[in-house]
């Protein structure tokens, strides 16, 4: 190669900041050698990030500081799915593994995850609606990290413009005065929408909770079959294509095209163009963060299921589980028996602004939580009415099949009824291939076990 | 050269004009990045704040405590990630130009039986789908003892890469042979040949090579994920991966201020590394 | 003579042929075994055949995947080789500030994917997206990027054009060594720049040619990154890839065995298109190298 004055220069700065960069790697910051006593190390894997995780590190801070036989070493990471999975199948797994409730089917059915004995600990201990997530019978699979209810979230200052005063007197009682209030807070000028009052995709997360407020279900547990389109469910779709026709589906296009994920989903509403939506209880978080001057509040969504007293509503777990072949299954199960105790569980659960899944509240949780309107969540959580995902293993696949539907039905101009049976036979084809997986391996289905 | 003869004054506008307007659509998104980089999280999100900070001054002020908040935060200890993916990018990258540079050889210019059918296995590893292998792979880094260390993320890398091996063979396949035979003549080997012939003449591709690697071990998420199992180990991408939530919010900016401070060392690499592409061509580019 | 040969050739490959030994085979080896299990991950493989590959033929995901994996392919690979080569040329030629120019046109792909997935989320966003306002102010009306199924392919595929930077570097770096005097000879002849590109430049860079197109094939085949992050795969699998589907039955359907299988397909189509390319390539690339 030809020597100048510039590959000169070139090859001086490509050694020096090869210098530095080796330089860096031998002398840069070390890791901290924490946890080099003798205490037993249990490894916890969490899927939380951000402010989420950090709730979680102050109980881990916690049971560390409270004795001198174990020391937790917490790690988090966003995608904990493959991470959790390939550590079972490969013999290395941690000894305290943070999922998601409609996880706990597949783990258990496959025996991966091992059962608890907490002490002072029973189905009693959590609120009803949270018991069949964590527990087979009368054995408990999982602890409790956190729990969700799904509520209304309402822009009051929307409700007072359109003459609709907001107060809880008024609120509406049924789907029909639901429906009513719609109409006045949506505005649609020259194709565009201006303001919604209400939309049912919006995220999109919980596409699968329509049928639960209509006394619909997507899996009959006693049969093992699919209820995809029974008339509850066509019904609640029928409601939700409404939705959509309201606006017009090009300008809802454009106006929902936001990613699918946080925050922009609910920027609509934080910014005031959205008046009306179904969100879980961190909201109030977000709109302290994002929209503080936002005048809200969240009530239960009414259906034809459900009543003041006890409204119907979509629950979901975080949750504790000992995967099988770890290392210390006692110690882990001790550490989850703290994490139960109610002042890490209120801890925890108020730095997410979610509500207890305990029965018993203290006082000063309800006081002094940061979401005002937690009483409605509670509501919720306490009610007959509040639906969890089915108990099923195959759940995601089945969710899967369910979404690209939904879409349809959202998108298009197609008939609901006949959607909800397509997606009823693509899903009585993964029960039937799950049930053959069963019998293969002469497993019992999750739920209906020894 | 390329340039056309004749195009002259106007040419030359023309390529300038085509230059600017590629730069400025490829760096879009990443004066993006930067520009959320160094708003507040609430205008980050906002209306009027998908565009630019509020103010110079905003921005300088945003921008400080944004990164100041990335590099000082007690849950993610970027000075760390920096250190740890420094220490597998190098370990790494070395790797894959010492063995691809010798491989590539093999494939380029011994003439052997079954080099054919090998390159073609060679080029088949690529095409393998990551997760039919995750499986196996754990287990045999676990019966090895590599889980938990940077071992699965560099030692590899020393067996070459077949995208890279690939690479230098098409460009080792574009250097004459009369070169070799000329070499030959001179008494050298294979080894002489490549030392003396091929790896001057292709240091460019071999710095590509190096460059490429760098940046995939750089941005490479799964393999950290899967292998590593201690905070302290994390790579910048995993880093990054902890500002991204699956519920609750995703902090934009400070999102945007991580990936800005991981980018800017690649940049920097590729500011040093570039010029040494067009030496060949600019010489000559006055004639036409 | 010809053993010999053989062992010197063996010898130059073996720190390859270790490696692929140790880390590639046996994992492979199990991968195909594993396709014909019922596995769940977390529980022993039951064999059951062949079954996930009957299984594939009426399964209505897999079809959607495909038809988008293979739109997807033979739009993306095109697109790329024609922009990646055209930035090469543009960068290659001596300019001000060329390492100005440079860098810009590479910044993006410098990002790590997830990120830059993340960005253009932001960027395609329906009404506050920089894109769709950049067009309102033109007067156009930009469409639901992420709430159309034709829309979101289109995204998807657009994307691709700010993660050239590979491609055209090496591109860059294959244009150095094309020789003067062959342009200045076609010059003198009277060929115009159409001409000594396609009979010059061309022909003397196309073995990296072949490189990038069956690089490119590879990567495009295996898409999910992208997909992943921007629409998951919606709306209604408009947007689903083969990749995704086998990372999904892998770790969210809890079905290795399916998604071993599904993973098998897609890496025997790849070697046959690739195979395909490279018969191709035989006839259009030029090794001056390889003369003996």
């Amino acid at each position: 190669m030809r020597e100048s004055p510039g590959s000169l220069v070139r090859t001086v700065l490509l050694c020096v900041l090869a210098l530095v960069a080796v330089g860096y790697a031998l002398l840069g910051p070390r890791p901290s050698t924490s946890g080099s006593d003798d205490r037993i190390v249990l490894n916890y894997w969490e899927k939380w990030t951000g402010t989420e995780a950090a709730a979680m590190q102050r109980v881990v801070e916690a049971f560390n500081a409270s004795q001198d036989r174990i020391h937790v070493n917490y790690l988090t990471m966003s995608s904990i799915d493959e991470k959790a999975m390939l550590s079972i199948a490969g013999g290395a797994p941690p000894d305290v593994l943070g999922l998601w409730s409609f996880n706990l089917p597949f783990y258990a059915q496959a025996d991966a995850i091992l059962p608890l004995d907490l002490p002072g600990i029973t189905a009693e201990t959590y609120a009803p609606a949270v018991r069949p997530l964590v527990f087979d019978g009368d054995r408990q699979l999982a602890g409790v990290n956190t729990c969700s209810s799904v509520a209304l979230y309402v822009n009051l200052d929307h409700l007072d413009r359109a003459g609709l005063s907001g107060g809880d007197g008024d609120r509406p009682q049924t789907l029909e005065e639901f429906d009513r209030m719609v109409g006045p807070l949506s505005i649609v000028e020259h194709g565009e929408v201006v303001q919604a009052g209400f939309l049912h995709m919006d995220p999109g997360w919980w596409h699968w909770c329509w049928p639960g407020y209509f006394g619909g279900k997507l899996y009959d547990v006693e049969t093992d079959t699919a209820t995809i389109d029974s008339p509850e469910n066509v019904e609640a779709f029928t409601w939700f294509q409404r939705g959509q026709r309201r606006y017009g589906r090009d300008a809802l296009r454009r106006f929902q095209s936001a990613p699918t994920d946080n925050p922009s989903p609910y920027r609509n509403f934080l910014t005031g163009r959205l008046s009306m939506t179904i969100q879980g209880p961190w909201m109030a978080r977000v709109i302290a963060e994002s929209a503080p001057k936002l005048n809200w509040a969240a009530w239960p969504l009414p259906g034809p299921v459900g009543s003041p007293e006890a409204p119907a509503g979509p629950i979901e777990c975080d949750i504790l589980v000992v995967p099988r072949g770890a290392p210390h299954p006692d110690e882990a199960m001790e550490f989850i028996a703290f994490t139960q105790r109610q002042d890490m569980v209120e801890l925890v659960s108020s730095l997410h602004a979610k509500p207890s899944p305990l029965m018993e509240v203290s006082e000063s949780f309800r006081l002094e939580h940061p979401n005002h309107s937690i009483a409605a969540h509670e509501a919720i959580l306490h009610s007959p009415n509040g639906f969890g995902t089915p108990p099923l293993a195959g759940w995601p696949e089945l969710n899967a099949a369910l979404t690209a539907g939904v879409d349809r039905i959202w998108n298009g101009d197609e008939d609901v009824a006949t959607v909800l049976a397509e997606v009823q036979s693509e899903v009585e084809a993964q029960l039937e291939r799950a049930r053959i997986r069963r019998e293969r391996r002469n497993q019992p289905r999750f739920g209906t076990g020894p | 050269m390329i340039a056309g003869t004749g195009a002259g004054r106007f040419g030359r506008a023309g390529m300038y004009l085509a230059l600017a307007l590629c730069a400025v659509i490829a760096v879009l998104p990443v004066l993006y990045m930067a520009s959320i980089s160094l708003q507040p999280a609430e205008q980050a999100m906002s209306e009027s704040g998908l565009l630019l900070p509020a103010s110079p001054a905003a921005a300088v002020r945003d921008g400080a405590a944004n990164y100041g908040s990335v590099l000082g935060d007690g849950a993610v200890d970027f000075p760390l990630y920096f250190r740890n993916t420094l220490v597998i990018a190098l370990l790494s990258v070395a790797g894959v130009v010492v063995s691809s540079v010798i491989v590539a050889y093999g494939f380029a210019r011994v003439p052997w039986r079954g080099r054919g059918t090998c390159f073609l296995v060679l080029l088949a590893t690529m095409m393998i789908p990551f997760p039919v292998v995750m499986v196996p792979l754990f287990v045999i880094f676990r019966s090895l003892g590599w889980i938990g260390t940077f071992m699965p993320l560099w030692i590899p890398a020393w067996f070459g890469s077949a995208f890279s091996i690939f690479l230098l063979r098409q460009f080792y396949l574009t250097i004459p042979r009369e070169l070799d035979e000329a070499a030959r003549i001179d008494g050298c080997g294979h080894l002489g040949i490549l030392l003396r012939i091929l790896v001057p003449l292709s240091l460019p591709a071999i710095l590509v090579v190096a460059l490429l690697h760098f940046m995939y071990v750089w941005n490479d998420f799964l393999g950290p994920l899967v292998f590593l199992t201690h905070r302290d180990q994390y790579t910048l991408a995993l880093g990054l991966e902890l500002y991204m939530s699956r519920l609750g919010t995703t902090p934009w900016n400070l999102l945007m201020a991580a990936s800005t401070i991981m980018v800017v060392p690649v940049l920097l690499l590729f500011l040093l590394a570039q010029r040494s592409f067009i030496e060949g061509i600019s010489t000559s580019g006055v004639k036409g | 003579m010809t053993w010999k040969r053989t062992m010197t050739g063996l010898l130059w490959i073996s720190p390859w042929l270790i490696g692929f030994a140790c880390f590639t085979v046996l994992p492979l080896v199990l991968g195909v075994w594993y396709s014909m299990t019922d596995w769940t991950l977390l529980e022993a493989p039951v064999a059951v055949g062949m079954e996930h590959y009957t299984r594939m033929l009426h399964d209505e995901v897999v079809h959607a995947a495909t038809r988008n994996t293979l739109v997807y392919i033979v739009i993306t690979i095109p697109l790329l080789t024609v922009v990646s080569i055209a930035l090469a040329m543009l960068l290659s030629r001596p300019a001000r500030f060329i390492a100005f120019w440079r860098v810009a046109v590479f910044a993006p792909s410098v990002l790590p994917l997830v990120a830059l997935a993340t960005i253009f989320k932001l960027m395609y966003d329906g009404e506050l997206g920089v894109i769709n306002r950049g067009l309102e102010a033109t007067g156009l009306r930009g469409p639901g990027w992420f709430t159309d199924e034709t829309w979101a392919m289109v995204a998807i595929i657009l994307m691709n054009l700010w993660v050239v930077g590979p491609a055209m570097v090496i591109y860059l770096a294959s244009l150095r060594d094309v020789p003067r005097d062959l342009h200045e000879a076609a010059s003198i002849d009277g060929v115009g720049w159409w001409g000594r590109l396609v009979h010059v430049t061309l022909p003397m860079i196309s073995p990296v040619i072949l490189f990038n197109v069956i690089i490119g094939l590879v990567n495009a085949a295996q898409v999910f990154v992208v997909p992943y992050i921007m629409t998951g795969g919606g709306p209604n699998r408009a947007t689903y890839f083969w990749s995704m589907y086998v990372y999904d039955a892998a770790f969210r359907y809890g079905d290795m065995g399916y998604a071993s299988a599904l993973g098998v397909v897609q890496f025997l189509a790849i070697l046959l298109l690739t195979i395909g390319l490279l018969l191709i390539g035989r006839r259009f690339v030029f090794y001056r190298g390889a003369v003996s």
